[in-house]
């Protein structure tokens, strides 16, 4: 049986100071149900994904409350960055295994919540307390520089090949109504930028992000039913892990379980050059430096070449594979325990065809990717959408 | 008055600096000796007896073998600096010290995490370093530094 995304809608992104976080989710869940296919009494089930940075230590039935969703049955799910598409991962087998018809996945973050210094603090908790963070205070910008440093000693790439990502993604940014900076920005800007963790610059950085997104996992039976317009299919979804901690991994220049995850969907979707075979991805830049990995890992680029790949622009629209066209987490915002379902909602537009002008790609075999890594690679989620 | 307006966009916001302080008290078990070690000045790090799979941080099972049959053994005091960053921006725990160096160094078979006391300029993959063990100033915390070796 065929599992596919019947409905989807995400907030705007941003400095959301305009709006309270039970609203924040009201954003998103009511694109799910403006849609006009599935309504609340439809859904069987609730999967909500954060990371936490809200102050009750269990949200989900909060905002499950406000929504006027109850008494269906919701649970939170957590892998830090990829919270979200955890929790596509448990609605998607809930499905498939017949369980349920229409799940409802809901990821929210307000981070703006949390004073910056609080900020910086929570999010390196999702790194190794006991033996990092706690005495040596590395940050997650630290975690990622720690891969920056590493490969531009190992293939010679320069801190301007990192900005170029920055540069892409803000153009993107700047063609997405839901993006948090709608800017285009130079080469000089993000050089000229202050380093957050060294050699990582502001500009190399995803910023702190208010937002939600939702997504309906629904059965083939469903989608029928409901006479879904263009029915996005999940073909396939892989996850594996690798350590958090910087002294058990084996490599600084590539995340194994995003390599692993991408492997298997790959296998199980039968595609054997991703470059030709899929139309558009989005990937998690959470740093520019993690695009440029995300290239290599899914095979876009041999190891070493992935700054060939944005230096020669081909991750642009007409590029071999256009890749973060919704801005991607560093333009369009990271709202972290939402960003999963983010990729999601965007990956669906594009396969749809209706990203707005300037930003949608050809879609000419209706395959997409999302790469979505939680912490510094402990949880990684590649997954295959077909149209 | 707990409803401030942005300085930026004028939105209301309501303040909670309500203080929540948490005191960990982390139990050691297995790891008492580790960090007496680090008191002592001595980086600690275990070896598998059974199949010499070697762990830092130290574990007290082997997940190569299986084996619980686990030693501590001391490391050298010279490694190699795999890779490096300076923490600019500090999370709110750390943000009383000046801008600091975190690095990875290889050692006898395993990785440590460590401070660097160098200028970053100065600094390279692969390249030697010293390994020692020290408190910051008004510190109760001992922590593992890395210093790059003088060159002849």
């Amino acid at each position: 049986m065929r599992v596919g995304i019947s409905s989807i809608g995400i907030s705007r992104f941003g400095r959301r100071l305009d709006t309270n976080v039970f609203d924040l989710a009201y954003e998103a869940v009511s694109e799910v149900f403006d849609e006009g296919y599935i309504s609340p009494e439809d859904i069987d089930y609730i999967v909500f994904t954060s990371t936490g940075f809200t102050p009750e230590s269990s949200p989900a039935g909060i905002y499950i409350e406000y929504l006027g969703l109850n008494p269906k049955a919701v649970y939170r799910v957590e892998a830090a960055c990829a919270s979200g598409s955890a929790g596509i991962y448990t609605a998607y087998n809930m499905v498939r295994s017949g369980y349920a018809d229409n799940i409802l996945v809901l990821g929210l973050e307000k981070m703006y919540e949390f004073d910056t210094p609080s900020a910086v603090e929570y999010l390196a908790r999702l790194g190794s307390y006991f033996w990092e963070v706690r005495d040596y205070g590395i940050t997650f910008p630290g975690y990622y520089a720690t891969f920056m440093t590493r490969y531009m000693y190992e293939y010679g790439a320069s801190e301007e090949d990192f900005c170029l990502v920055a540069v892409k993604n803000h153009y993107y940014g700047a063609r997405n109504p839901k993006a948090q900076y709608q800017r285009e920005i130079t080469l000089d800007e993000c050089m000229e930028s202050r380093y957050i963790a060294r050699p990582i610059k502001l500009y190399d950085c995803s910023p702190i992000t208010d937002g939600s997104a939702a997504v309906v996992v629904s059965s083939e039976e469903s989608i029928k039913d409901y006479r879904v317009d263009t029915p996005i299919w999940i073909e396939a979804i892989g996850s594996a892990s690798m350590p958090a901690s910087l002294s058990n991994r084996d490599s600084f220049t590539s995340i194994s379980s995003a390599k692993a995850a991408a492997e298997y969907v790959y296998k199980v979707a039968g595609i054997d050059d991703p470059v030709k075979e899929i139309d558009v991805a989005t990937v998690h830049d959470c740093f520019t430096v993690a695009e440029i990995l995300a290239y290599e890992d899914l095979g876009f680029a041999e190891p070493g070449m992935g700054v060939k790949l944005i230096r020669d622009g081909e991750t642009y629209v007409g590029g071999k594979i256009p890749v973060n066209l919704d801005g991607g987490l560093k333009a369009k915002g990271h709202p972290v325990g939402a960003t999963g379902i983010a990729m999601y909602v965007e990956i669906v537009k594009q396969l749809r065809g209706e990203a707005e002008k300037g930003r949608q790609a050809p879609i000419e075999r209706g395959v997409g990717l999302t790469h979505n890594v939680g912490g510094v690679g402990q949880y990684a989620y590649v997954s295959i959408l077909r149209r | 008055m707990s409803i401030e307006y942005d300085g930026r966009t004028g939105k209301p916001i309501y303040i909670d600096e309500r203080e929540f302080k948490v005191r960990y008290r982390s139990s050691l078990g297995f790891l008492e000796e580790y960090f007496r070690g680090l008191e002592e000045g001595r980086i600690l790090a275990v070896r598998c007896m059974d199949c010499g799979a070697r762990y830092y941080p130290p574990r007290s099972f082997c997940i190569e073998c299986g084996s619980r049959n686990i030693r501590f053994y001391q490391l050298s005091d010279v490694g190699k600096l795999v890779t490096y960053t300076e923490i600019n921006v500090k999370p709110q725990t750390h943000s009383d010290y000046t801008d600091y160096i975190v690095g990875v160094v290889e050692v006898d078979g395993v990785k440590l995490v460590g401070h660097v006391n160098a200028k970053f300029e100065d600094l390279k993959p692969d390249i030697d370093v010293s390994i020692s063990v020290d408190r910051r100033d008004g510190d109760t915390y001992y922590r593992i530094i890395f210093k790059p070796l003088e060159r002849d």
